[in-house]
């Protein structure tokens, strides 16, 4: 992702000269993704994949653990390119950066 | 409407026969009575006992019967005696050796009651005492009966019960049979179904697996590829029209068994609406999702499978009927009294009219060209306990709605939110 690289042996993501850990529903959350890249993931089932519980409930802690993948991975957090949300729907690990 | 008519004349037919079937076996068992009587009828050995006291008549010396009276006792075996207020026998005819001359006031009262000494024997008052007349021993079974004066006067109530009792059985039996009659035909005519559309599947997997497999083939020109890709594709929609066939015929008739779960319909939504945007790279079609906050935290009981078809079909025929392009909105709502609302709607060209009349249910003949899609939408929220409306937008476009009931809901509280990386 353009020049950030997440080793998912080890968790880590590199890039910009400095290296960061995830944390384990982060790294949970980022493999999903990354798995169905280019398609829209439901909450649930990124729920599911964090925290093993397709119950609902976990919307707002979702979005809290989005935001702090975002933090560790777009260059810009806050217009991010690479982790994008679909409204209603989930979110959306890109093919490519938009823009 | 049409149905329920022919229903209700084929029970009432039903009806009439049990009851013609109850009235012959009355009228026959009538007719074998009657028949019995009359048969037995000339061998009764009953003299008129009337006709014997008036004739019996008070001479100087005893009592006197006219001679052909007195024969015709002979012929039938009786025998006649007179006794006077003292219990003594003052006149007798044809009287055995064995029954004595005298009885006291009980013996009388037993044999007028019973037999004496096993004749049978009628007795009447007349003015000189008492006239007893006997027929042959085992010719005549007599007996005395008496019944409590209220029994009696409940008997007309209990034939009236009787009958109704009997109309009562009628009518049920012959709805039972009517509806035994109905559900067996619609069960050889689902079966008759699934048979035809398995043996129209197997020859279709191999003209699809030959059209694939040409379609493929590298070797081949780029038309005739293009025209097995054709095969393909409508051998596809072929095989989904017979599933869709076997489906709706299944639902018609409650044969398709519900796997019921409790079903989340906000992530079942968000997983139909994501999996269509993630099949479909079209930039015509819109789709969204709107889901009330308060949505979530209800599960509906059903089937997980059909629901997620039911909405697949209202996504897909939305954007089936709508080549220009169109959005696609599905939303989730919890309105008043806990009914929880799914709705579909579009901003296109909306229902064709004639199909709207037959979804709503106001024109029953079959409109063919529309598919069973919709069809198989209703019967699938009909299974579930749902209202369901379709309608056209004054916007334009197409709107259905959907709703279920708390019957079949659940509630579930919000779990704890421990964030335990915080």
């Amino acid at each position: 992702m353009g020049n950030i690289t997440v080793d998912f042996g080890s968790g880590t993501v590199r890039g910009n000269g400095e290296e960061r850990l995830l944390t384990a529903k982060e790294f949970a959350l980022l493999k999903k993704l990354a798995q169905n890249r280019g398609r829209i993931v439901t909450i649930d089932s990124l729920c599911m994949a964090a925290w093993n519980d397709g119950n609902f409930g976990y919307e707002n802690t979702l979005m809290v653990h989005m935001r702090r993948l975002r933090e560790k991975i777009e260059p810009d957090p806050s217009h991010p390119q690479y982790i994008l949300t679909v409204r209603g729907l989930g979110y959306k690990l890109n093919k490519e950066a938009t823009e | 409407m049409n149905g329920a008519t022919r229903w209700i004349k084929d029970t009432a037919r039903m009806a009439l026969l049990l009851a013609l079937i109850l009235l012959g076996g009355l009228i026959v068992n009538g007719l074998s009575l009657g028949f019995a009587v009359w048969k037995t009828a000339g061998t009764a050995k009953a003299p008129s006992l009337s006709q014997y006291a008036s004739a019996l008549t008070k001479t100087d010396t005893g009592y006197m019967l006219p001679e052909a009276l007195c024969d015709e006792l002979d012929q039938m075996g009786c025998w006649a005696m007179l006794l006077n207020g003292d219990g003594s026998v003052v006149w007798q005819h044809g009287k055995p050796e064995e029954i004595s001359d005298h009885f006291s006031l009980s013996q009388v009262a037993g044999f007028t009651r019973w037999y004496l000494m096993d004749y049978p024997v009628r007795v009447r008052a007349v003015d000189d005492g008492l006239l007893v007349m006997a027929s042959p021993k085992n010719s005549v079974w007599k007996y005395d009966a008496s019944m409590p004066l209220p029994t009696l006067l409940f008997w007309p109530a209990w034939l009236l019960l009787t009958l109704v009792c009997n109309f009562l059985l009628i009518f049920l039996l012959s709805v039972g049979m009517t509806k035994r009659r109905y559900q067996a035909r619609e069960t050889a005519r689902t079966e008759w179904i699934a048979a035809v559309s398995h043996d129209v599947r197997t020859p279709l997997s191999t003209v699809l697996g030959y059209a694939d497999s040409l379609e493929n083939d590298p070797t081949l020109p780029q038309t005739q590829r293009a025209e097995a890709s054709q095969i393909r594709q409508k051998g596809e929609e072929l095989r989904g029209l017979i599933a869709d066939l076997n489906l709706t015929n299944r639902l018609e008739h409650s044969m398709e068994p519900l796997t019921l779960s409790w079903v989340s319909l906000p992530a079942l939504v968000r997983e139909v609406v994501a999996a269509t945007i993630n099949e479909q790279s079209d930039d015509r079609y819109t789709l969204e999702a709107q889901i009330a906050p308060g949505a979530s935290s209800w599960l509906l009981r059903g089937d997980q499978a059909l629901l997620t078809r039911m909405l697949k079909n209202l996504i897909g025929n939305s954007i089936r009927h709508n080549p220009a392009g169109c959005t696609v909105t599905v939303s989730l709502d919890v309105e008043r009294l806990h009914r929880l609302t799914l709705t579909v709607r579009d901003d296109g060209v909306g229902y064709p009219p004639e199909q709207l009349n037959k979804l709503t249910g106001k024109s029953p003949a079959p409109t063919p060209g529309h598919g069973l899609g919709l069809t198989i939408v209703r019967q699938i929220a009909i299974a579930h306990h749902g209202r369901i409306h379709f309608s056209n937008l004054a916007t334009g476009g197409a709107c259905c709605v959907i709703s279920f009931g708390w019957l079949r809901l659940r509630r579930v509280k919000p779990i704890k939110q421990t964030d335990d990386e915080a």
